[in-house]
């Protein structure tokens, strides 16, 4: 009985009428209508949009117009009829106290004479309430259900996305303040920029991968290196930080690490001292383009930096912090280079180079001239504020038309529970932006870090970069941007978008410190085992946390030199 | 009579290898080495995945990892053969028993650092053989027999 009696509370809650700020009566402001302007803006001075603004005469409460503020917290209401007396301004927005504002009589005046009255600038304090532990709570389960990998990503934020919207919609009607956020609302989040960049990208490495070039490169590196295992480990570091930064450190992995493994048995060599430091450069590597990393792709759609931003404010610091990680593992694995090589018999040596042939001359070719084009389009494309997801899409598309490989397995290619995972991610994120999580943790690391840019970009790359070794660092990097848009604009110097690139070494840096700390990490790890070579936790843990801790630091000289010192 | 060696390669079964390798010359049977590449590791990640890309890939590292091992077996005289499959492990066993009439499958024991099996695979393997095949199993570690259980089946 109970439970039939809770199904139909909720049942009877989904049919009752929802309360939204989104259906208040809308005034369109008409060339004879006397209009009142303002702007609603939190404690933090961030605009509020989606809040209900209500005239009402005074003293009666006679209803004069309704409005609701935009993205940039703007509002303009209309009345229709010339004011008499004072008036009243309501504002009403959830997660925030209700305030009102009497507009005096000398202004009603000016309404009156002008048409138009400029309110200014309402600021309403934020409201600690039912939603805002709901979507905390709900925000923080998502985390440690990826970060525990109790669940699959996406998986998991889909049920945090679900959860949002049990509490909006049916609690929500029991009770208001369990309200989070209206769909419509709820779909402002999601950052269709990234969707459609990732999924062209994802087209264009899928066609990319299979013409062999990997394996090839890594032979050849095997060939120039004359069989000094430690020239080899350098170049082999400095081609997994290219391929990661123009195509993704996922795939370059999963496709240098089989080559990688037969050449460091041809070494006789561990190989493990080959693919540690291999995987560690392919997460610093992809720091240094916009789509080397996911969290890249998010930090550039949301922070508006484009393909050059990325190249021109970080490379110099990934090299750096290559530098660094090259010097660790040449000390950590010296015993290793002293290992003299055997030598493979011709036989092995040519299954080796079989193994490393490139299997689609014709398509290596015309793939790397169109992922090239990407790229140049992606420079380009910034000047005319182009947005990087159309090169993408147009380039996976020339590669679809000119090469013709089969589309079904081209579709395939793209994988969807990603794509799926960065939707519901959007708006689990949008949630705690929404009741206002995120300003207190911005509020937090402003306390902490004042008004010092110095302090601001340590902070910033080594907690997250710290916080990135158990966390799972897309979440992770999504729900501090909201966090470093505030940071950014209220510390001086923070304009240089100095933060969002701290947050990018720090997010993809601090993958590094843990085995699970990169999918990159985890694929490798799958195939090395399959070879009888599995990496251990602890082995991962003793190189990976000394090497974040250098590449960390590496990063923070580096944006401390650009945008501090020089 | 031949011996079946399952195996993944990797330093820690270098002695295992060479143990095999010295029973089938004393005994003067026929090596047939065994890699069996299983993608199931890529469950743990979330990121898309080639998969016919992958499996090819394992397959040419599981054929160097046998042709290391198999020039050391033929140079000691051994004729051997390297079969390469995917998926199932105890799956992939029962065919190759069947189609080489296999008499002795040696595997690394479980818990060794590159044993292909854990010692829960191990159990259901042995069983497994016991009741569908003649052949016995010998457990090799660190180079020395570790144990070897009689056919039943």
């Amino acid at each position: 009985v109970p439970v039939f009696a809770t199904l139909a509370a909720m049942l009877l809650a989904l049919m009752a009428p929802v309360s939204r700020p989104a259906d208040a009566k809308q005034s369109e402001a008409q060339f004879d209508d006397y209009v009142i302007t303002g702007r609603l803006v939190d404690n933090q001075g961030q605009p509020i949009p989606s809040g209900t603004i209500s005239a009402h005469t005074t003293p009666d409460g006679g209803l004069l117009g309704e409005a609701e503020s935009r993205e940039d917290g703007y509002w303009t209401l209309a009345i229709h009829e010339a004011p008499q007396g004072a008036i009243t301004i309501s504002v009403e927005k959830p997660h925030f106290e209700a305030a009102a504002r009497s507009i005096p009589s000398q202004g009603v005046r000016q309404l009156a004479e002008n048409r138009i009255y400029r309110l200014g600038v309402l600021q309403l304090e934020r409201r600690v309430g039912a939603g805002f532990w709901m979507a905390t709570a709900i925000f923080i389960t998502v985390l440690a259900l990826i970060a525990f990998e109790r669940m699959h990503s996406t998986t998991a934020a889909l049920a945090g996305l679900s959860a949002i919207f049990v509490s909006t919609f049916v609690l929500g009607n029991l009770n208001a303040d369990f309200h989070i956020f209206d769909f419509e609302r709820a779909l402002t989040f999601i950052n269709w920029e990234v969707i459609f960049l990732v999924m062209g990208m994802m087209i264009i490495v899928a066609i990319i991968e299979e013409t062999g070039i990997f394996k090839w490169t890594a032979f050849q590196a095997y060939r120039l290196s004359g069989g000094r295992s430690w020239l080899l480990v350098l170049i082999l570091i400095a081609i997994t930080a290219v391929a990661s930064a123009l195509l993704d450190n996922f795939t370059t992995m999963l496709l240098m690490t089989p080559i990688s493994l037969q050449i460091g048995l041809a070494l006789g060599i561990n190989p493990l001292a080959l693919i540690i430091p291999e995987v560690m450069a392919s997460n610093v590597g992809g720091i240094s383009t916009l789509i080397g990393t996911p969290t890249n792709i998010l930090i550039g759609a949301y922070a508006d930096i484009g393909f050059s931003g990325f190249l021109l404010n970080q490379t110099i610091g990934v090299l750096l912090a290559l530098l660094l990680l090259s010097l660790f593992v040449l000390f950590y694995f010296r015993a290793e280079w002293a290992k003299q090589s055997p030598g493979l018999s011709p036989k092995l040596y040519q299954a080796l180079r079989d193994n490393a042939r490139i299997e689609e001359p014709g398509a290596l070719w015309k793939s790397g001239l169109v992922f090239f084009l990407v790229l140049v389009g992606f420079v380009i494309g910034e000047r005319f504020h182009v947005p990087p997801a159309v090169p993408a899409l147009l380039g996976a598309t020339a590669l679809l038309v000119w090469l013709k490989p089969d589309v079904h397995h081209m579709i395939q290619a793209v994988d969807w529970t990603t794509l799926v995972f960065f939707i519901a991610l959007f708006i689990v994120v949008g949630a705690v932006q929404e009741v206002g999580l995120i300003s207190l943790i911005a509020d937090g690391i402003s306390g902490l870090v004042g008004e010092s840019l110095i302090l601001a970009i340590f902070v910033i790359v080594f907690g997250v970069g710290t916080l990135s070794v158990a966390i799972a660092n897309i979440p992770l990097a999504a729900s501090m941007l909201p966090v470093i848009e505030f940071l950014s604009g209220s510390i001086p110097g923070g304009s240089s978008k100095v933060l969002y690139y701290a947050l990018s070494m720090g997010a993809a840096m601090g993958g590094n410190g843990m085995l699970v700390g990169a999918e990159a990490n985890l694929v490798t790890a799958g195939i090395t085992e399959q070879a009888g070579m599995p990496i251990s936790f602890t082995e991962f843990l003793k190189i990976g946390l000394p090497v974040t801790y250098l590449t960390l630091s590496a990063g923070f000289l580096w944006l401390l030199l650009r945008f501090v010192l020089l | 009579m031949t011996i079946l060696y399952a195996t993944r390669g990797g330093e820690a079964a270098r002695a295992n290898q060479d143990y095999v390798i010295e029973l089938a010359m004393q005994q003067g049977e026929e090596l047939v080495l065994l890699y069996v590449a299983n993608v199931r590791f890529l469950n743990r990640t979330a990121s898309p995945t080639p998969l016919d890309l992958i499996e090819e890939e394992l397959e040419e590292l599981g054929a160097f990892l046998l042709a290391m091992v198999q020039e050391r077996s033929e140079a000691q005289g051994v004729k051997t053969t390297s079969l390469i499959r995917q998926g199932s492990f105890p799956a992939a066993l029962l065919d190759v028993i069947e189609d080489y009439s296999i008499d002795t499958v040696v595997l690394g024991s479980p818990g060794e650092e590159s044993a292909v099996t854990s010692p829960e695979l191990m159990n259901h393997v042995i069983r497994l053989l016991q009741a569908e095949t003649q052949a016995s199993v010998l457990l090799v570690r660190e180079g020395r027999a570790a144990g070897d259980t009689p056919p039943t089946g």
